[in-house]
């Protein structure tokens, strides 16, 4: 909690704009998406300038307090909590859209303008912004930065990292710290390949340079229905050796499948071991080209049934199954953790089974989605948090995945981040001097160690040592 | 004595002794560990290649080749040391390539242009090394031995030690291999061009990518009167857009925009020659709009000074390449960009960026034994 004084101090910095350390406030910031932990800052702010995060950094710094910056609370890793205790920021307050340049394909923004809403923007001139979370339209861009999102879409556009041309960071003096420009790296230190995915622990980004791409002027949108999950699997590795490069892959297990179906009623045979959303796009001859060759490999690789979009509504209609299954399956449970791993591609049979035992090890419903096209996993572990024994049974299972994964040569995060969650995992991952030059590239840009602290590297209270819950469920 | 403990470490054969520095051929990552323990031991300066100011030069190229491939991963393991077109060739059996197209490929390794920042016309559409690199193992200035990333093409674990190293001429390490996601080499490709003068390049470069025409060329270039010479005359200069793909797909492009077809292997020797010096060419990172505002009045200042300046112009990337000019006169060049020139540069300029690299160097190079931060 901050002193009386303290907070007299830090109201007099925000030239009006809201302070908030009442317990119903401090309760409703506790949290975000990451399900197993919930944590009160001391303080929130709600600035609604880059000036005043300038203001707010240069008081931590003086006072020594931790601070830690949060977009709209999406997160899945516990990135945004205060685990060292501290000031929350909340940067939703940064929500303008500053210039959208269409001849250079470039839009400078606030870290709080929502991915979604950016993406509408771009269309205007028929560009978009590729980065595209499930959660597009409540996250933002902010976040896509801090975690170097991806999105189903990255397959083909990649994640965030290429389309982050410059940004402008308050350093941990509140001092501003201009990274990039207009045009690729070049020569010099690449401290905007550093920062992108650096989990808020580099200084809190206020305007972003970003990279918008055309959008296509064709596209085709498949879902493909298998028997097995290794079929499908097959025919991924299968295009991918065609030289077709999908816009995205999506593949759905039985477990999530039969919860999108009972959600929502798409019509899906419940009786299939997995679905396929394939999305080809492009040029108009190029697609026609992909797609029937895409066609010919579901065929060969043992697909029951092929149904191909015939309008922007019905591709709605199936980009609605996938991008609502974990909505979908949040019903079938009290809680649900969302998990992030990746392995290489060839070794999706194998942790799709490796997910299949954990399930069945630790006795709890674990329902699927996965970034084909990269390996990307999503299993979405059931359990109710009010029960301990079921929330320990879930941290057990998704720590099995997480580490057959790294067996795997894969890793514990591909786009939701380290944060609280996986911290221990990284150890497995690299050895004592990779981390400890980690812990020099942030040192570099947060000497003081106050930026978002307790996150991503390995430390005291580990993900394995996290309590269900700080917070009290109702009964 | 340098020397001596060198050659007792990789054989006295294989240390050689050029211009004031000493040139040591290092086969495997366990040589190049234990030579640079003897610098940071012996506090001597060293650096891969032609690193800047080593007096010990670890020569990787002995250990050239391709480590791992996992071709349904289209991932691929490669040593720094490997030349672009020897990494090509390795892949090629496999119906793959790097797919960056970078310059001088049969001079330039991949650590060379990993550290360089090395961008090929393909950059801007499909991307450079920098977002193909999926991991790397590299050796700091206190001779530990450090890992990026992973072979998954997705990954967020930790913090990124592999952009650390991109574009900072080996400031933070000596790069040891690489671990590259690679691509299909595809069905077809095709260069088409046109006349174009400098101050119609916008227009018509418009009037030929998306969302006027059905998808962006994956490269875009303009050639001054002078560089299209080689590739096809024009008193006004080139615009020179390629595509690739699916052979139905390229045909489509081709005969969408019309122009004049090219011959991919004029594009390819003419862009990256050197003249018939030796010289090479350099580069300046410009936006477009303000280096094609100015080229005129520098070419005739080059001129003056008995250059034969020639211009090649990545649109999309925003580099600009001057061929054929005296390399002397870069440093005058970067100078005459000034302020309204530096807003496109994408070196880390700014006083707070600067700051934050020289931390990073004295982290990882505390006794200051590596090449130094490009600083501009």
């Amino acid at each position: 909690m901050l002193s009386a004084a303290a907070r007299r101090e830090l109201s007099g910095l925000l030239g009006g704009d809201p302070l908030f350390d009442d317990p119903s406030h401090r309760r409703v910031y506790d949290a975000d998406a990451y399900a197993f932990a919930g944590i009160e800052p001391d303080a929130i702010v709600l600035p609604s300038t880059p000036e005043c995060v300038e203001r707010i950094l240069g008081w931590c710094h003086r006072q020594s307090i931790p601070y830690v910056a949060r977009g709209a609370g999406t997160g899945l890793s516990g990135g945004c909590l205060t685990a060292n205790g501290g000031i929350l920021i909340g940067l939703s307050r940064l929500n303008r859209i500053l210039d959208i340049d269409p001849l250079e394909r470039v839009a400078r923004v606030e870290p709080g303008v929502v991915n979604a809403q950016l993406n509408r923007a771009a269309a205007a001139h028929g560009l978009s912004f590729a980065p595209d979370p499930s959660s597009q339209n409540a996250c933002t861009v902010g976040g896509n930065f801090a975690e170097n999102s991806g999105g189903p879409h990255t397959l083909k556009n990649g994640v965030t990292l290429p389309h982050v041309l410059g940004l402008r960071l308050v350093g941990e003096r509140g001092q501003r710290v201009d990274l990039g420009g207009r045009h690729l790296a070049s020569t010099g230190a690449d401290l905007v390949g550093l920062s992108v995915g650096s989990e808020g622990c580099c200084g809190i980004a206020v305007e972003l340079l970003l990279r918008l791409v055309p959008l296509p002027s064709a596209v085709e949108t498949f879902l493909i229905v298998f028997d097995e999950l290794d079929d499908a699997a097959r025919s991924v590795s299968a295009m991918v050796a065609a030289g077709i490069v999908p816009a995205a892959m999506e593949l759905i297990d039985r477990v999530m499948l039969r919860a999108v179906e009972e959600a929502f009623r798409f019509g899906f045979p419940l009786d299939a071991g997995g679905v396929l959303i394939v999305e080809v796009d492009g040029e108009a001859q190029g697609v026609a080209e992909e797609a029937q060759r895409l066609r010919d490999i579901c065929n060969r690789s043992g697909a029951r049934e092929i149904r191909q979009a015939k309008d922007e509504a019905e591709r709605a209609h199936l980009w609605k199954a996938r991008k609502h299954s974990f909505g979908a399956i949040g019903r079938m449970a009290p809680n649900y953790a969302t998990q992030d791993g990746v392995v290489p591609r060839a070794m999706v049979p194998e942790i799709v089974r490796c997910i299949a035992e954990a399930s069945e090890r630790h006795g709890i419903g674990i329902g699927t989605v996965i970034h084909a096209g990269d390996g990307n996993i999503h299993p979405c572990v059931l359990f109710d948090d009010r029960k301990p024994d079921e929330v320990q049974a879930a941290l057990a299972a998704c720590g099995d995945i997480l580490r057959r994964c790294i067996e795997l040569e894969g890793s514990p995060s591909g786009e939701h981040g380290i944060g609280l969650e996986k911290r221990a995992f990284l150890g497995h991952l690299f050895g004592e001097d990779d981390l400890a030059a980690m812990e020099e590239i942030r040192a570099a840009f947060d000497p003081s160690g106050l930026c978002n602290p307790g996150k991503v590297l390995p430390g005291p209270g580990g993900c394995g040592e996290l309590r269900a819950t700080h917070r009290q469920v109702p009964q | 004595m340098m020397g001596r403990r060198a050659g007792a470490l990789v054989g006295p054969a294989r240390v050689h002794e050029e211009g004031g520095a000493l040139r040591v051929e290092a086969s495997g990552r366990e040589e190049a560990l234990r030579l640079a323990e003897l610098c940071v031991e012996e506090r001597v300066r060293f650096g891969a290649g032609n690193a800047y100011g080593s007096e010990l030069k670890l020569d990787l190229r002995p250990s050239t080749g391709l480590l791992d491939l996992w071709p349904e991963d289209l991932v691929a393991r490669f040593s720094a040391g490997t030349t672009i077109a020897a990494a090509d060739t390795l892949l090629r059996p496999w119906g793959f390539r790097l797919g960056a197209e970078l310059p001088m490929p049969d001079e330039f390794t991949l650590g060379a242009c990993y550290a360089r920042a090395e961008n090929g016309f393909s950059a801007p559409a499909a991307g450079s090394l920098r977002e193909r690199c999926l991991g790397l193992l590299a050796i700091d200035g206190r001779a530990r031995l450090l890992k990026a990333g992973a072979r998954v093409v997705k990954n967020v674990a930790g913090y990124d030690l592999a952009r650390l190293h991109h574009g900072a001429h080996g400031a933070f390490g000596v790069l040891l291999d690489f671990v590259m996601r690679v691509e299909s080499i595809p069905e077809a490709s095709e260069f088409r061009a046109w006349p174009c003068a400098i101050g119609q390049v916008e227009r018509e470069l418009a009037a030929r990518r998306a969302p006027r025409a059905s998808v962006d060329p994956l490269q875009q270039i303009w050639l001054d009167p002078g560089a299209s010479e080689g590739v096809g005359a024009s008193p006004d200069g080139l615009l020179v857009l390629a595509h690739q793909g699916w052979a139905s797909s390229v045909d489509a492009w081709g005969r969408e925009l019309a122009g004049e077809a090219l011959m991919p292997e004029r594009i390819r020797d003419w862009g990256y020659a050197n003249d018939e010096s030796g010289r090479g060419c350099f580069r300046i990172a410009c936006g477009p709009r303000v280096w094609l505002e100015r080229w005129d009045g520098w070419r005739a200042r080059l001129e003056d000074e008995g250059c034969r300046p020639r211009l090649l112009v990545d649109l999309l990337g925003g580099r600009h390449r001057l061929l054929l000019a005296d390399a002397r006169r870069a440093g005058w060049f970067f100078e005459e960009l000034g302020e309204e020139g530096a807003r496109w540069v994408g070196s880390a300029a700014g006083a707070g960026a600067q700051e934050i690299a020289l931390r990073l160097k004295r982290s990882l190079d505390p006794h200051g034994l590596l090449p130094p931060l490009p600083q501009r």
